[in-house]
């Protein structure tokens, strides 16, 4: 909450610090219309995405293809609900998830955290450890997995997907951490140890909020990298557990794709994660605190 | 300290939770064992009419036996995936699947075999082919849910127009009809090939041509070698390779005229299968399409096309052997890791009884006499022709051995697409698949 | 000390390493293990001991060369990009500017969309009769027929669509990694350059890129790894085609084992890939490797 103020009072400390105000409102101009031109290219294929989600529904596919719709319609939502019980896919989505998302940014940022401070030959070793399985195929390991989790009895469960994609996302949440970490000065931990912590408390109460730029990053990441998980939700769940990328891949059949409907789907998958994605990436603003602190 | 303590007892529970877990999960899989859960599996592609006739006759199986149908949809490729997961893990995780007959060769180790549902009734209604279609090395694995084949399907519209009529007679010498042979076929293509607006660009197409990377391009390459002689399709007796012989080489020159010659296809053949197909034929951008039979249904469907009420079918078209094609039928299977396997011949039966829906929901199906009944009716115009090109002189499967999906994606395909594209000619092309296949089959 | 230590990042590394043991370490084992084997496609219990055979098969067929040959273009290509445009993107937002939190959500929109749908929606967009982008370079006068350019079916094309359908995804990725180092770093070290009277070039020259490096090493390091391993963006634009044009060793992988169910053939190729993978990203890995040893 403290952290608006601070980078206001910061911005404005650099404003007054520049001497030609001229020059700096040319220069904020020029980051603007590039950053605006940027984020259109960017947006471009998911505009296209949303205005074909609003075209009647035979209106898709055309030739020669057509931007906007002829007449917006909310055919293409009305007939994905009555394709598929896709909210309960969504929410299963959002379980598996969200959860994997909490477990394996905390494993992750407490494994990433004894490697950066205790960084001893060991953790080296756990560290290329953690590296090499990050660069096996997916799908070489896939079957293998999936009799794991069928010897465990956990087959179309949520909880398999959530120990699924935790332990899919621990090295990236790792490695993703480490750097954060590094660029955390050795003096808070020093701190915290010299006011009686032990070192996972110094870890929790100390280095953890400080970090929250990169937990924030990561735990972004993480979610999106379960949620738009399609090979393990494929083989692992059937009709409980089922996600929404499987559900929304059946729109495309042997014989035709449904594009209409699929994408009505597609732009509905991406908002809970674009509303989440807003208030999660906040955090990555207050990565100021660490300057002011030090100041 | 406190907080290592919170620690230590949430890792603790999640190991144990792991073992917990374990142990009940084992729990259920044993119950599932005995059977005494009066519930059957079904995997299906999900939207496909498979999808739906399960769905519909739930309730009714239910009745019957008192087993609860469980529907489990995923999408095409998942089909085969999952199953393939299913035979290599023998989990028991189905007791019914839904599959496509290129699939046999590669499951049929992990499926169980059908010969007492098999009846000489049963065989005398089904289509020649179609019971071969769904085995593997003389055992029947699949009890066929529909058959299919490419039709040639065209703007009824265009044909009978008096000025079309008058123009192509001028121009051929003969009337204009829909096309039974190859030389018929190119030169209507390349009459309905125009520029509509004007504006220097082609934008009306004679017919398309098949070139995408997936087996429906090869498939689609494979009914014009039928057509002129190729039998069997690729690999004969012995295993000899027959894939740079005439019919073949023929077969693949007479798709690359239509597309480097006449011009009179779209230049992005290959990106051009049967959905890209159909988009452009419902657009009205195509005069004719050779598409699965059932597709005619759609095309006369307003909601989906915009050339409804115009469309006409006719068999597909034959070469110089007559007409041939490649059909493709789906079968219904059980996974022999399956426990339920007598309830599950029971729902083969069951479904076979209800081969109707099939027609209903897709417009084709397995039984001939679904076909008859249906073919006098208004909107089912395509079976009579269907029928047609399914009992034609020179219609056959794909060869059944497990390679055949190695040799379609690793020689068919990329020949077809060398050929297309014009990296090489035909003749190249298909001297380079045949090497290929070689390395490919075991030796003789 | 150090005994110490190593057991104070074994005891951190613990509940992490537990979920990677159980779920990746013993499939990776069996990975291994099946490389060295040859296994009937119908009956998976009959296996035959081969040693090194499916090694040398791999290494001397073409057609595994040629999709490694892809798989590095595709990731220098790749990823160049991504860093590039990723990092210009990053010293945009991070002047906070009104409405920039505003642009940089919208910037992650492509990761809002799982890869698959991205990849059809791409198909769509690139098709040479249905596709929106040659339509639009044509009413733009840049091309002077909307079917000049057959993306995905020009085998010149196909590699380099896809690379562009992967740019268009993961950028944001590297843009968001980066956007968090740049606000990492201490205002007062761009305090004290302000009262030197450093410009822009040199503020960025001197404080901001030297202090990226970690997190840059970092976020190259993962997406050389998950561009090495991408699979659904390709699979749904070519399957690798036309003609093995965009084939790359995940996709030639997945045809090997799911297709052909030539389990042991495809288990060599993946173990190839790692051993590959760990020499292309070694100089990474030496960079985060040498500091650890530092401290210690």
């Amino acid at each position: 909450m403290a952290h608006m103020p601070i980078k206001e009072t910061i911005v404005e400390k650099t404003v007054s610090l520049t001497s030609f105000r001229f020059k700096h409102k040319i220069w904020t101009l020029i980051v603007l219309v590039v950053t605006c031109l940027l984020a259109l290219l960017f947006l471009g294929p998911y505009i296209y995405l949303l205005l074909t989600s609003l075209k009647p529904s035979a209106e898709a596919v055309t030739a020669p293809p057509t931007l906007w719709p002829s007449k917006f319609s909310i055919e293409n939502y009305r007939k994905m609900f009555d394709y598929l019980p896709i909210g309960k896919y969504f929410l299963n989505s959002l379980i598996t998830a969200g959860a994997s998302t909490i477990l394996s940014v905390f494993f992750g940022a407490m494994a990433a955290y004894g490697i950066s401070r205790f960084s001893s030959i060991t953790g080296s070793y756990f560290l290329l450890f953690t590296l090499v399985i990050r660069m096996v195929p997916m799908i070489s390991i896939a079957i293998p997995m999936y009799m794991i989790v069928k010897s465990m009895g956990l087959i179309d469960t949520h909880f398999a997907l959530i120990l699924v994609y935790t332990s899919l996302n621990v090295p990236f949440a790792i490695w993703l951490m480490i750097g954060f970490f590094d660029s955390v000065p050795k003096e808070f931990d020093e701190a915290a140890r010299v006011d009686g912590c032990s070192w996972i408390g110094a870890f929790i109460r100390i280095i953890l909020p400080v970090s929250l730029p990169g937990l924030a990053t990561t735990a972004i990441f993480t979610f999106m990298l379960a949620w738009n998980d399609f090979l393990f939700s494929l083989l692992m769940t059937s009709t409980n557990a089922k996600t929404a990328t499987v559900g929304i891949s059946e729109f495309l059949t042997a014989y035709n794709l449904d594009l209409g409907p699929m994408t009505a789907a597609a732009i509905s998958f991406s908002l809970p994660v674009m509303i989440f994605s807003f208030f999660v990436q906040r955090y990555i603003v207050s990565g100021m605190t660490l300057g002011a602190v030090k100041e | 300290m406190k907080k290592k303590g919170f620690l230590s007892i949430v890792s603790l529970l999640l190991v144990s939770s792991l073992f917990l877990s374990g142990c009940s999960g084992e729990k259920t899989g044993s119950s599932e064992a005995n059977g005494d859960n009066k519930t059957i599996t079904v995997l299906v592609e999900g939207g496909s009419p498979a999808f739906k006739v399960a769905k519909e006759t739930a309730a009714e199986f239910k009745e019957e036996t008192g087993y609860t149908v469980k529907i489990e949809s995923v999408p095409y490729t998942g089909v085969y995936d999952k199953l393939k997961a299913e035979v290599a893990s023998q989990a028991g995780a189905f007791d019914v699947a839904t599959i496509d007959i290129l699939w046999f060769p590669a499951l049929a180790g992990g499926l169980l075999p059908l010969e007492d549902l098999m009846t000489d009734d049963l065989k005398s209604d089904l289509f020649p082919g179609l019971v071969e279609g769904g085995s593997y090395q003389n055992k029947v694995y699949g009890m066929p849910v529909w058959t299919n084949a490419k039709n040639l399907i065209y703007r009824k519209d265009l044909f009978e127009d008096e000025k079309n009529k008058a123009d192509f007679q001028a121009k051929y010498g003969y009337e204009l009809h829909p096309p039974t042979t190859w030389d018929e076929y190119s030169d209507v293509a390349k009459f309905f090939t125009k520029d509509t607006d004007n504006d220097g660009k082609v934008d009306m197409y004679g017919t398309t041509v098949f070139g995408a990377n997936n087996g429906d391009a090869v498939a689609s390459w494979l009914d014009h070698a039928a057509q002129a002689g190729a039998k069997p399709l690729v690999v004969g007796d012995k295993g000899k390779v027959l894939v740079n012989t005439k019919p073949y080489v023929d077969s693949l020159q007479f798709l690359v005229d239509l597309l480097k010659k006449d011009q009179s296809v779209p230049s992005g053949a290959l990106e051009m299968a049967s959905a890209e197909t159909s988009e452009l034929f419902w657009n009205g951008k195509s005069a004719m399409m050779l598409a699965w039979g059932h597709f005619y249904v759609p095309s006369n469907d307003s909601k989906q096309s915009k050339v409804a009420g115009k469309v006409g079918s006719a068999p597909m078209i034959g070469g110089g052997a007559g007409i041939g094609a490649v059909p493709g039928p789906w079968y219904q299977v059980i996974p022999s890791s399956s426990k339920k396997q007598e309830i599950a011949k029971e729902y083969l039966n069951f479904i076979y009884e209800k081969n109707e829906l099939f027609m209903k929901s897709l417009g084709v199906a397995a039984r001939k006499s679904v076909f008859e009944s249906y073919s006098t009716q208004q909107g089912y115009e395509h079976l009579k022709p269907l029928m047609t090109t399914l009992s034609g002189p020179q219609t056959q499967n794909r060869p059944s051995i497990k390679e055949w999906q190695e040799i379609e994606s690793e020689a068919l395909i990329p020949a077809v697409q060398y050929a297309l594209s014009g990296e090489k000619t035909p003749q190249e092309a298909l001297d380079w698949a045949a090497d290929v296949i070689k390395d490919l089959l075991p030796p003789q | 000390m150090r005994l110490r230590n190593g057991a104070l990042s074994t005891i951190f590394f613990f509940p992490a390493g537990i979920f990677m043991l159980v779920f990746l370490v013993y499939p990776i084992f069996l990975l291994i293990r099946d490389s060295f084997y040859k296994i009937d496609i119908i009956n998976p219990s009959l296996r035959e001991f081969v040693g090194f055979a499916n090694y040398t098969n791999s290494l001397t067929s073409e057609r595994f060369l040629k999709a490694l040959w892809n798989t590095v273009v595709y990731i220098g290509v790749a990823v160049g990009f991504e860093f590039i445009i990723g990092l210009i993107l990053a010293l945009l937002l991070s002047n906070a500017f009104k409405g920039s939190q505003f642009i940089r959500t919208l910037l992650l929109s492509p990761l809002m969309l799982a890869p698959l749908v991205t990849g059809i929606i791409w198909k769509f967009m690139l098709n040479d009769q249905f596709g929106i982008i040659n339509w639009g370079l044509y009413k733009l006068g840049i091309l002077s027929d909307p079917h000049q350019i057959l993306w995905l079916s020009d085998s010149r094309f196909a590699l380099y669509s896809t690379i562009i359908a992967d740019i268009w995804l993961t950028t944001p990725f590297i843009m968001l990694v980066l956007l968090a180092g740049i606000k990492g770093i201490p205002i007062s070290l761009y305090e004290s350059s302000d009262m030197d009277g450093a410009n822009k070039w040199h503020k960025f020259r001197y404080i901001t890129f030297p202090s990226l490096i970690p997190v840059a090493t970092v976020a190259l390091l993962i997406r050389i790894i998950d561009a090495a391993r991408t699979f659904d963006i390709v699979w749904v634009l070519t399957q690798g085609g036309p003609g093995f044009s965009s084939e790359l060793l995940s996709t030639y992988m997945y045809k090997t084992l799911t297709r052909y169910g030539e389990v042991g053939q495809s288990s060599a190729m993946a173990v190839i890939f790692i051993i590959i993978l760990l020499v292309l990203s070694s100089f990474f890995i030496t960079k985060m490797w040498s500091p650890r040893r530092r401290h210690s």
